[in-house]
């Protein structure tokens, strides 16, 4: 009997604490064009879609920065970086926060804060 | 008998008193002094009109025996002519006439005819305008006188005069002529009828002194003392003179502004007979050699030499033609014989000569005696002997424009030679030589029929001809040496620093002008000839070349050209050993060998020489610096021309065998068995840059069984055989074959495009075909490495790094590989690889390679390159299927970092992975680069860890009977920097399903979450594992993959997360996600 009176307490409580409202932000694509930077990682968001990243810690310049292709779709925002010898790697954040200035995305494990580089 | 003698001398004493009784008679008691004096003096002041003083007359005849005659005991005759020495003409002690008595007797004629003088002085005086002191006599004949004497006193028809001890000094000054006979003591012997005079004058030994002034400036002096005899005759017109002469002594001197010479004969004896008719004189002079002197100036040309002289010869003097029938003059032990004629054309004013002329066995230091002080210097120090033969002919006509013919030989017999700066003594030194000569070419000549000579361990010997004396001379020479040289080595000046020792010998045969060497006209010049070089050693300063015996022939020009345009020069040597050495420089040395060369006239830079080089050799060796070669039996042909169609540029044609190479250079090695070339190089100077693109090699090259070291190389290359074709585009390999150490490689293909790769204008294009049993790709990539790439653009990218591996660039080389076997640094193994390997530009690709590795059959594409310093890429794209995962992990240890959980998991699955990354130059990874997306599949795996799974398996409630046994994994993840993202994936055990998802980072650090899907419970428990390795947390928690794989129910981010799986996974297959 205890062992069924738990299962239904368990059941209850996931069933409260797990269910999450889930709220749409929708953020101005234009405002992710240009450069931006988290510390020496810079990003780079072009019209097209396309971008590139790379970080001057590392000797890494801007001209060898490796490419991505990106979508903004509400607050998701996707990167799909591209690898030279074939293959992609998709990386999906939602944006918390895109100004002129300022963009903030996370994903379940972490969150990212840049700056806008003129 | 003796009755009769006794009556005959009875008889005869008798008459002869009664004669000496009458003699006496007549002299002491008819013709007494007293009677004659008178009648003397009388008669003589009849015939001499100058004062004159006779002393007592008397009558001889025991003096005069058998005849009678006059004997004043003092005549003097004084005649003053102005200018003579003194008045006196004649001044003598006593003077006898022999007279004729019968005449006197008969007809009282006085006729005399032999004087005899004694003691006393004769002055002979002609003044300048020819007045002689002894023109005393009268006009009146002795006809007149008769009438008025009682005797008639003829002198005529004199047959002797006597002299005795009397002095005779004769002057005339329209001459310039001075002689003083002195203490001279004569007889002068003689009859003169109208048409005949015959005469003979003995005369004793006396003094003779001459003094002729020949011009205003110039006087002849003579100073003799002699004896002579001389007979003569003039008979019919014929003169015929026989003199004797003996114990001459004498001296002459002239002198004059321009020439002055002295002369000094001592003891001579001469015999001269001859005869004159009309114009024609022929005699005979025979002159006992004698002592002479000779000096001309101050130089004396003889001293003491001792002379003799015999001359037959026949003259004509209005022709002033003179034939010697027989001369020979010697002076000291040297005798000269002339026979011929010569001939004085006054009218064509030429001199017309046929002489002939010999002289045998001249002592060579006999004539080095004659050589005069002032001609010293030039035979100082030198010491000559021999003897000389000499014969000729002087032939022809001798004028303003012409010469006569000289046609002689002279030879030379043993002859020595030593001079001071010759540092050797000549011996043996014999010549024959003919001169040939009018003084004119080309008609003139020298003939060397031999000449030959010896030095202790030398000899030469030379014969041939001069021509052109006279102007270019032409010499043809023939000449056979045999040189050691160490005796010659004196002669080399210190300063030039040269030693020489060894042996040459051989023949030349040359023939040049003095022009051509002077001008150094090669191309004229011709000459040929074989030496042999025995041991030579020759050293200059730090260079030095050696030959044990060798040979050499040559020729110039060539005789037996092989091309029209090598005929310059020609030359074969055989060696058994040369070695030439340059100190702290290079050294090189042949056996055995035979070099053969021939070219065109090479001193000419304005064109391409034409070459000709074969050469078989059976040992080489060179060292330089670091550099070692040793070749066995090179053999070959080189060949250098002018292009065709374009002459200014050289073209040349290598062909080539050899056996073993051995060459050393630094800190590479090369051994080869054998190398075949066949080369042809055309030269385009236009190109500047590059060697190779100036010579545009084209051709064939062979090596078999060749072992290569490099200092960057574990192991040295072995090559079993290499053939390869090329020309300037393209490189053509056969076959390559190599091996390093357990690696074999074959190699066959095309190289192209070369030229336009080195000028810069393409890439290096090549497609080649590899196959090996064996690879270890390490050591292919150190042969490879910084291909290139310049030292610079190495020291760029690699930095100090000298690990990091630089692709050659500038090329776009493929390989078709087919490798048996491969390993890479001895910990990776693949076996049965095949596939594309590309390198371009610089960029290594590995395009869809398959092989089998230990734990499954792979497909790897891969992609590696280094743009620039500390920026290395490298890509990776491989496909494992059914492979042990534990292997997986084993082969590929980084897979355990990426997805730790796979440790956990055993049995076969499918891997596919594709990453990249950039590096530094010591390959460290720079983390913000790293991109890798992976694929598993798999199918009835088993957890291993044990230990884990209890955890795991305890907090979602397993049932203990539960199997660690996995019915199917399929996973997905990537790696974005330091971030690895598992994607949820389904993993079925038993009755359970769970779906496994989250995030490590490299550092690993977990967050991961194990969801239950389907398990007998009925909620949905879920599992996160947070932490390290070393320090995990296992705890429930949310589920968050509950409704994957569960289409129906899953929310859009679960569909999200399963659509980038799909996106990996088909771009890790290649499938099209749209």
């Amino acid at each position: 009997m205890k062992k069924i009176l738990f299962i239904a307490i368990v059941f209850l409580l996931s069933s409260v604490l797990f269910n999450s409202c889930e709220k749409e932000y929708e953020f101005d694509e234009t405002l992710l064009y240009g450069k931006w930077k988290q510390g020496t990682l810079y990003y780079k968001y072009l019209s097209d879609h396309t971008g590139a990243t790379w970080d001057t810690s590392e000797d890494v310049t801007e001209e060898e920065a490796q490419k991505f292709t990106w979508t903004l779709v509400n607050s998701e925002l996707r990167q799909i970086h591209i690898m030279e010898i074939g293959g992609e790697i998709p990386k999906n954040y939602n944006i918390t926060e895109l100004t002129a200035t300022s963009l903030k995305y996370n994903d379940s494990f972490s969150s990212y804060s840049f700056s806008k580089v003129n | 008998m003796k009755k009769f003698l006794k009556i005959f001398f009875i008889s005869l004493g008798t008459l002869l008193l009664l004669a000496f009784i009458a003699a006496g008679i007549v002299s002491w008691l008819i013709f007494t002094p007293e009677k004659l004096t008178p009648i003397v003096r009388k008669q003589a002041a009849e015939y001499i009109n100058c004062k004159s003083e006779i002393g007592e007359v008397e009558i001889t005849f025991f003096s005069t025996f058998p005849r009678f005659g006059l004997r004043a005991n003092k005549l003097i005759l004084v005649n003053p002519v102005y200018g003579a020495p003194n008045d006196t003409l004649v001044n003598l002690k006593e003077i006898t006439g022999v007279i004729n008595i019968e005449s006197l007797v008969k007809n009282r004629e006085l006729v005399v005819n032999d004087f005899r003088l004694s003691g006393g002085n004769i002055c002979a005086y002609i003044d300048s305008n020819g007045h002689a002191n002894f023109d005393i006599f009268g006009n009146s004949s002795p006809e007149q006188d008769t009438a008025q004497t009682d005797l008639v006193f003829k002198i005529i028809d004199i047959e002797n005069i006597d002299l005795k001890n009397i002095s005779i000094l004769y002057i005339d000054e329209t001459m310039n002529l001075k002689a003083d006979a002195r203490r001279l003591s004569a007889n002068i012997n003689g009859s003169m009828t109208t048409n005949d005079i015959v005469g003979v004058i003995d005369a004793k030994p006396f003094g003779l002194a001459l003094e002729y002034g020949t011009g205003t400036s110039s006087v002849l002096e003579t100073e003799i003392h002699m004896s002579a005899k001389v007979s003569g005759s003039l008979k019919s017109g014929t003169l015929n003179v026989d003199a004797a002469v003996n114990s001459l002594d004498g001296i002459l001197h002239y002198g004059s502004d321009s020439l002055t010479f002295d002369m000094g004969i001592k003891n001579m004896s001469a015999v001269v007979n001859g005869s004159a008719h009309g114009d024609s004189i022929s005699g005979k002079i025979s002159m006992e050699p004698c002592e002479v002197m000779f000096q001309l100036g101050n130089e004396k040309y003889l001293q003491d030499a001792v002379v003799g002289l015999n001359i037959v010869a026949d003259a004509m003097l209005s022709r002033q033609f003179v034939m010697l029938k027989e001369v020979s003059l010697s002076v000291n032990d040297l005798k000269l014989d002339v026979a011929g004629t010569i001939e004085n054309d006054t009218v064509q004013k030429l001199v017309a000569t046929n002489l002939s002329y010999k002289f045998s066995s001249w002592p060579v230091k006999s004539i080095m005696a004659l050589v005069p002080p002032s001609f010293s210097s030039y035979t100082e120090g030198v010491a000559a002997d021999g003897n000389l033969y000499s014969e000729g002919t002087v032939k022809g006509v001798y004028s303003q424009s012409s010469m006569p013919l000289i046609d002689l030989r002279v030879l030379l017999e043993n002859g020595t030679l030593q001079y001071s700066d010759f540092p050797v003594p000549l011996t043996a030194v014999n010549a024959d030589v003919n001169i040939h000569t009018d003084f004119k070419d080309p008609q003139s000549y020298v003939s060397i029929n031999s000449l030959d000579a010896k030095t202790p361990q030398s000899s030469i010997k030379t014969t041939g001809r001069i021509t052109n004396l006279f102007s270019d001379m032409h010499l043809h020479l023939n000449t056979d040496v045999s040189v050691l040289l160490s005796e010659f080595a004196p002669m080399i000046p210190d300063s030039m620093k040269i030693t020489a020792n060894g042996k040459v010998s051989g023949n030349m045969e040359t023939e040049f002008s003095m022009s051509q060497i002077e001008n150094v006209e090669l191309e004229k010049i011709k000459t040929s000839g074989t030496f042999t070089l025995s041991g030579l050693d020759i050293v200059y300063d730090s260079l030095s070349v050696k030959t044990g015996l060798s040979t050499v022939e040559f020729a110039l020009p060539n005789p037996k050209a092989s091309t029209g345009n090598t005929n310059f020069v020609f030359a074969d040597i055989t060696t058994n050993n040369l070695s030439a050495n340059k100190t702290n420089s290079f050294s090189a040395s042949l056996q055995n060998a035979e070099i053969s060369f021939e070219s065109s006239d090479v001193r000419d830079t304005s064109k391409i020489p034409d070459i000709l080089c074969s050469f078989n050799i059976n040992t080489l060796n060179a060292q330089m610096d670091s550099m070692n070669v040793s070749i066995v039996q090179p053999s070959g042909n080189i060949a250098i021309a002018p292009r065709k169609n374009m002459a200014g540029e050289p073209e040349i044609r290598l062909t080539y065998n050899s056996g073993r190479i051995d060459a050393l250079f630094g800190e590479y090695s090369a051994l080869i068995e054998k190398l075949n070339l066949d080369i042809n190089a055309e030269k385009d100077s236009a190109q500047k840059d590059n060697m190779l693109l100036q010579w545009n090699p084209r051709g064939f090259m062979a090596i078999e069984t060749g072992t290569v070291t490099m200092a960057s190389l574990s192991y040295p290359v072995e090559i079993p055989e290499i053939k390869m074709r090329f020309d300037p585009e393209t490189v053509n390999i056969e076959k390559g074959a190599a091996n390093i150490n357990q690696s074999d490689f074959n190699l066959s293909g095309k190289l192209t495009n070369v030229s336009s790769y080195i000028k810069g204008d393409s890439l290096l294009m090549g497609e080649f075909s590899f196959a090996s049993g064996v690879t270890d790709i390490l050591q292919l990539m150190n042969i490879t490495n910084g291909i290139g790439y310049s030292d610079e653009e190495q020291d760029e990218i690699a930095g100090n790094s000298s690990s990091t591996f630089l692709v050659p660039k500038g090329m776009d080389i493929t390989l078709h590989t087919n490798i048996n076997n491969a390993t890479y640094g001895g910990n990776i193994t693949a076996s049965n690889i095949n596939g594309y390997v590309r390198v371009y530009n610089g960029t290594l690709v590995l395009d869809e390679i398959s092989f089998t590795m230990p734990a499954a059959r792979m497909e790897l594409t891969a992609m590696y390159r280094t743009p620039r310093e500390n920026h290395l890429f490298m890509g990776l794209n491989m496909r494992m299927l059914n492979i042990e995962i534990a292997e997986l992990l084993q082969m590929i240890p980084a897979i355990d970092t990426m997805m730790p959980m796979l440790r956990s998991f055993g049995g076969e699955g499918e891997f596919r992975f594709a990453g990249e990354l950039y590096t530094d130059s010591l390959y460290n990874v720079k983390m913000s680069t790293i991109r890798a997306s992976s694929s598993i599949r798999g199918n009835d795996l088993v957890l291993m860890d044990g230990e884990t799974f209890g955890r795991i398996a305890r907090t979602l409630r397993f049932r203990k009977q539960t199997e660690n046994k996995i019915d199917s994994l399929s996973a997905e993840f990537t790696i974005f920097r330091n971030e690895v993202d598992i994607y949820p994936f389904l993993i079925v055990m038993d009755k359970y399903k769970a779906v496994v998802g989250g995030r490590h980072y490299l550092n690993m650090n977990f967050d991961y979450n194990i969801s239950l899907v389907e398990s007998p419970l009925p909620i949905r428990l879920a599992v996160g594992v947070k932490g390290t390795p070393d320090k995990m947390r296992f705890r429930l928690s949310r589920s968050k993959y509950a409704n994957f794989y569960r289409p129906a129910s899953r929310r859009i981010v679960e569909n999200k997360e399963m659509e980038l799986r799909q996106l990996i996974r088909s771009a890790l297959t290649g499938e099209n996600t749209e």
